[in-house]
């Protein structure tokens, strides 16, 4: 394999741009890091040591089923094991891995110096590690999740989980979220506005799409989990009736909110994956990926799909038959998709002139392991034959082949092909081919036979068996291969901590590969690229080999080195639209994730003034992290190349801009699952709906226009900052203020006049819930517009420099329609009958 | 500075006449097919559940609403097929070529769709 030169700029360039991007030594340097590489890293090792307990813990209940009638764990420590084993696997070890993958490679890949929100990105890998580790301490008062990764109610509600286990997940998840969809966010916004000049939307690699895909996704899946979430917190310990049937509540709500969820995330754990593999293979196919576009849209299709699933989880609930076959029908239309993906994978292999080295081994296993879980899941997707399947081991099968199979083998593959770039260093080939074949048959060996003792009736989540059902060689198998595979595993983390220390050198594009992370050195120096490519293919470093390729630029374009800069490019075309400064180091986002966490505590504990506290704090934290000290008032991060007309032409959606509309998505999303969660059990009440008839409209008619007006007053206060107008700025922010609070107050007195409490039945919670949750957007919305006011007092803003007042009216024109949707919902809605 | 930032043009693409129809042509099947999913599926199981009337009423309301979201659908997919062929490289040929591909699946979710409401019963 050929190794190809990175491009090196001269000394005194290195130097300067060293100065400005390098993390500062010491303690405090690493923990403020903002660095995608090291954040990147870091994810990548956490999310392998989650790997490793949540194994730990598979490998003891294997113990445990390897023979019928063993009493190794009770029923409770199984209970909390199987739980455990599943909520680490799912939520802490196969999405964050590929958060690793995706945040150091994605600035490399697409030519830029960093992601577009460095610090967000910091404060999103330190939530993920302390919600784990928040999840984790549930262990220290033995008091773990006990219902399942997927907690169905009622079991899962305070009469039948009166300890803090279930506490424990659902606080530990809605924090999960909040690091998972700022994430989402910072990808979706990198790739649409920080690609190299000319690297437009047909030549993104490959690797993108799946996470992209996986970001959309995560952003309108995850609000329904949060949903779920709070309600089931509340029904535990606020003794409210979401799920609750003798007060009008529904348990099968739980079910479709977390599915509506729930498939999506699967996708979420795998797009990501599959990428992977169709950014590796060319390299070691020697040619690009066959079908391009059409992996690529197969990524995007499955990814929109995957919402259309969910009720394929809830065949065996009662759910009529014409509706049911609505979602077994997208549930087989899915697999279109994913044949094209693997037979553009196949069409490669076949097309090119394969390098058998052992990521290619690994990505192959991932293909036939992928083909087995697609296969297994077209069986459980048929609702008629799934009704047999339902609850058996033969899901587990599934689930592992789908989850270990296509994840873990493509995030092994992706760990063998960018180690060397992480580290510098190449891993040992001959302890990766033991590492691949061990994981391969072991997994086969361990999981196979799990199809058959679900299809002889053997239920999942069993803590032991009676022997002679037919069922104990099976389990035994499973359990050699599962320990078989936990030996593949070891090896791998053998070879990484070996070759780290002892591994050939790797030189900057070891594997000949085609794309603009393997054009700079091996590692990375702190700012990626001397100078910002240019790109004209999808293959920058194979452009010349090609009949007919156009020719980048990657030794000459901007060196951008008076500060720390990158650049800013069009959504579509990656025209440059602007150049933008990046954030220093900070430790904000570590002090503002140990609020959270002392916020999730408080909850936990049920503790107000804890919880209050920390609310306070996270208050101080956020204002100071967005407060522009030390820097430009308005336009910090941007900029710069229009000041001095380096630029010009209307300025699209800035990245700020772009972050705020796809919060805006979210938290719409958010709403959307609310008001399905008010119609759903409206539609099922046994009485009347509302109970004490429609609503009165006295208070609440006057509120809304009060909250309409003040739509007017920020659009008003906007409009005059765009004309250089401050004055204007300075009292309609004033105004808006004002109105809202009247909002805040009047609602107040409404909650104090409604004859009935959060408690009273399933519709008096879901009306607090989803007017509550309204009034605290409003909330957000009034702290938001007292900083900006502060701003606008301070003289921070002029015409041309309004970003943050622009996003802030932005998000209060959102809190007013949402409370139209409230408000035609919940209080016209009844009035119509 | 200006050409620093702008080497040679890179990165530029002509103006794309109708965008809005690539658009289309990439998202409108699976507009469709999600509006589709979600109607058929609230009106039908309504209907069971005798609160919008009679089943055969629900079940007829569904099969017009479906209807016509193939209808969409099918319009999506001759709309990025006759932008591919209007354009032959670049990110409006990827588009269309991916208007094809998308919506070439979600018309075959469609069809499934709208075939199931005559082949499985509504209530059981």
């Amino acid at each position: 394999v050929a190794a190809s030169a990175p491009v090196l700029p001269s000394p005194a360039l290195h130097d300067r741009l060293l100065k400005i991007w390098e993390t500062r030594p010491g303690l405090l340097g690493a923990l403020g890091s903002v660095d995608h590489k090291t954040i990147g890293k870091r994810y990548l090792a956490t999310a392998l040591l989650f790997l490793l307990v949540g194994g730990a813990e598979a490998a003891i209940m294997r113990l445990q089923l390897a023979h019928g009638d063993t009493h190794l764990l009770s029923p409770e420590q199984y209970n909390q094991l199987f739980t455990m084993h599943g909520v680490t696997m799912i939520f802490w070890y196969a999405a964050p891995i590929l958060s690793g993958f995706s945040n150091f490679l994605w600035p490399l890949l697409i030519g830029s110096r960093d992601m577009a929100f460095p610090r967000l990105n910091a404060f999103s890998y330190w939530t993920f590690l302390f919600s784990g580790l928040f999840v984790y301490s549930s262990f220290v008062v033995g008091q773990a999740p006990d219902g399942g990764w997927f907690a169905y109610v009622p079991l899962t509600t305070a009469s039948y989980s009166p300890g803090l286990n279930l506490d424990f997940y659902a606080i530990g998840l809605v924090f999960l979220t909040l690091s998972t969809t700022v994430g989402a966010i910072n990808f979706i916004v990198t790739v649409l506005k920080l690609r190299a000049p000319g690297m437009s939307l047909d030549r993104l690699p490959i690797y993108l799409w799946g996470t992209t895909t996986a970001s959309f996704a995560a952003l309108f899946s995850l609000p329904s989990l949060t949903v779920a979430c709070v309600m089931l917190y509340l029904d535990r310990r606020a003794g409210t009736h979401f799920f609750d049937s003798a007060s009008g509540g529904q348990p099968l709500l739980w079910q479709h909110l977390f599915w509506i969820f729930g498939h999506p995330w699967v996708y979420i754990v795998v797009l990501p994956a599959m990428g992977i593999v169709s950014q590796a293979l060319p390299a070691f196919c020697r040619r690009p990926l066959v079908g391009y576009a059409f992996v690529a849209m197969a990524t995007v299709s499955t990814g929109i799909l995957g919402f259309g699933v969910w009720v394929h989880h809830m065949f065996a609930t009662g759910i009529a038959p014409l509706p049911m076959s609505f979602f077994s029908a997208a549930s087989l239309v899915i697999t279109i998709p994913s044949a094209v993906a693997v037979f553009a994978w196949l069409a490669t292999v076949w097309q090119g002139r394969p390098v058998m080295r052992t990521p290619l081994l690994f990505m192959a296993g991932f293909v036939m392991l992928f083909v087995i879980g697609g296969v297994s899941g077209v069986a459980t997707a048929a609702a008629a034959f799934d009704q047999q399947l339902t609850d058996t081991y033969f899901v587990v099968a599934h689930l592992h082949y789908v989850l270990v199979g296509i994840n873990v083998f493509g995030v092994t593959a992706g760990l063998y092909y960018w180690f060397p770039k992480m580290t510098g260093r190449m891993m040992s080939e001959r302890l990766g081919r033991w590492n691949f074949w061990v994981m391969f048959l072991g997994f086969n060996l361990g999981f196979f036979p799990m199809h058959i003792s679900g299809l002889l009736g053997m239920p999942r989540r069993v803590y032991t068996y009676p022997s002679g059902l037919g069922w104990d060689g099976w389990n035994l198998l499973t359990t050699v291969g599962a320990y078989v595979f936990a030996g593949g595993v070891l090896l791998l983390l053998v070879n990484l901590l070996y070759s780290r220390a002892r591994g050939a050198p790797a030189g900057a594009n070891p594997w000949d590969a085609p794309t603009l992370e393997w054009a700079v050195p091996s590692p990375p120096p702190a700012y990626n690229f001397a100078v910002i490519p240019t790109v004209r293919s999808r293959h920058p470093l194979w452009e010349g080999r090609r009949a007919g390729g156009a020719a980048g630029a990657l030794t000459d374009g901007p060196v951008l080195g008076e500060d720390k800069l990158t650049l800013e490019t069009s959504a579509l075309d990656a025209e440059v639209t602007d150049v933008l400064r990046m954030p220093e180091d900070s430790l904000l986002p570590l002090l503002l994730a140990l609020a959270v966490t002392v916020l999730c505590y408080g909850l936990l504990l049920r503790s107000v003034s804890l919880a209050v506290a920390a609310g306070v704090l996270m208050l101080g934290l956020t204002t100071t992290w967005l407060w522009p000290f030390g820097r430009r008032a308005e336009g910090a991060m941007t900029t710069i190349a229009r000041e001095t007309a380096m630029v010009e032409g209307a300025r699209p959606l800035s990245p700020g801009a772009w972050g705020m509309l796809l919060l805006i998505a979210t938290e719409g999303s958010l709403f959307g699952y609310l008001l399905f969660s008010y119609f759903y059990l409206g539609a099922l009440a046994r009485g009347p709906w509302p109970p004490n008839g429609p609503p009165d409209l006295h208070l609440v008619l006057p509120n809304t226009l009060v909250l309409l007006l003040s739509s007017g007053t920020m659009a008003w206060a906007e409009s005059g900052i765009r004309r250089g107008r401050a004055g204007r700025l300075r009292a309609g922010i004033g105004l808006t203020l004002l109105l809202g609070a009247v909002f805040l107050f009047v609602q107040g007195v409404e909650y104090r006049a409604q004859p009935f409490g959060p408690t009273a039945n399933a519709y008096a919670s879901v009306f607090y819930t989803v007017t509550g949750f309204h009034g605290a957007h409003v909330a957000v919305g009034l702290v938001m517009l007292a900083v900006v006011g502060l701003r606008a007092v301070l003289g921070h803003f002029a015409a041309g420099r309004h970003e943050a007042v622009t996003n802030v009216t932005w998000y209060w024109h959102f809190v007013d329609v949402v409370w139209l949707a409230v408000f035609a919902s919940l209080y016209l809605g009844p009035h119509l009958g | 500075m200006s050409s620093v930032l702008r080497p040679d043009g890179a990165g530029r693409a002509p103006p794309q006449a109708g965008d809005a129809r690539l658009w289309f042509g990439l998202f409108g099947a699976c507009a469709a097919w999600s509006l589709q999913e979600l109607l058929s599926y609230g009106l039908v199981a309504r209907g069971c559940l005798d609160l919008a009337g009679s089943v055969a009423a629900a079940h007829r309301g569904a099969t017009a609403v479906s209807a016509g979201l193939v209808l969409v659908g099918v319009i999506a997919l001759l709309a990025a097929v006759t932008a591919l062929r209007r354009v032959d490289r670049g990110r409006a040929a990827f588009m269309a070529l991916g208007g094809v591909v998308v919506s070439g699946t979600f018309v075959v979710g469609l069809l499934a769709n709208f075939v199931v409401l005559f082949l499985a019963p509504a209530c059981g």
